[in-house]
């Protein structure tokens, strides 16, 4: 169901580039189609999630493994 | 010369962070120097005033603003127009990360700076000043690309650009004030709708 064919790498980047990335990546999907983010600066988890707020989108899951947190973000 | 390269990059990182944090005034160099384990003699070797060490913070933050997020927002793949709410954006999830962290809103390192400095040294506010125009340049290419593509009718682009920055740098001043970054999400949008009409249309 949750079938990701996007991903973005947003590894090393600091606030605000993982959310401007993550807004051009969304940019260029169809509604439906979901996003992988990965990032590594903690302050993204907050980030990613009042992204979504205020955007509609929809934040699928939002978990934190080894090389840093991931995100599967659904585009409205 | 790595050890070298640190020890002018631990001073620099530390000052950066408590002229932001606090005020260029109200730091000294002992506490640059104590935050930043180096000893007096070896702050001097790199900066011989305190004046030179705010020209290097400020180039070091320029510098870093130009590669990275305003780079990110002004991006020549985006629709010219877009580009400013990119940079409202970025103006946003940064005080808003920066508040999350402090508590407090930090507002921008080159306001404050402006703010507090013009009166006082005409150096750093030269300085400044230059910094400022760049900035503008950046709204000056986006409008003129937009009148460009006819995405909006011929204005005087220099003066809207100038216009622009002032009404962001003026948001993220209240935002600061208000402690509170949802300020610059709220009113950020009218950016678009600023605009300088030419003294003479043809």
């Amino acid at each position: 169901m949750t079938e990701t064919t996007h991903t973005l790498d947003a590894r090393g980047l600091n606030c605000p580039l993982p959310i401007l990335r993550t807004k051009k990546a969304i940019a260029a999907l169809a509604s439906g189609e979901i996003l992988e983010v990965i990032a590594t600066d903690p302050g993204s988890v907050k980030d990613l999630d009042s992204f979504c707020s205020q955007t509609g989108h929809e934040m699928v899951s939002s978990e934190e493994a080894d090389d840093g947190f991931v995100f599967l973000i659904r585009k409205a | 010369m790595n050890v070298e390269h640190d020890t002018r990059t631990r001073i620099l990182s530390t000052a950066r962070e408590l002229f932001h944090g606090r005020s260029y005034a109200d730091v000294g160099i002992k506490e640059i120097c104590d935050l930043a384990k180096v000893q007096k003699g070896s702050f001097y070797h790199f900066f011989p005033s305190k004046q030179d060490l705010a020209m290097a913070v400020i180039d070091d933050m320029a510098d870093d603003w130009a590669h990275g997020f305003v780079a990110e927002a002004f991006d020549q793949n985006l629709p010219p127009l877009e580009r400013l709410d990119y940079m409202i954006d970025a103006a946003y999830y940064w005080q808003k990360a920066a508040k999350d962290i402090e508590g407090r809103m930090p507002g921008c390192l080159f306001g404050n700076l402006a703010l507090e400095i013009s009166t006082r040294d005409d150096v750093l506010r030269a300085k400044l000043n230059a910094v400022f125009d760049k900035a503008s340049r950046r709204f000056h290419e986006a409008l003129d690309q937009a009148v460009e593509l006819g995405e909006i009718p011929p204005l005087d682009s220099e003066a809207t650009a100038s216009a622009m920055l002032a009404f962001l740098e003026g948001i993220i001043l209240l935002a600061k004030t208000r402690n509170d970054p949802e300020v610059i999400r709220d009113l950020g949008s009218a950016i678009k709708t600023l605009r300088i009409e030419l003294a003479h249309p043809n």
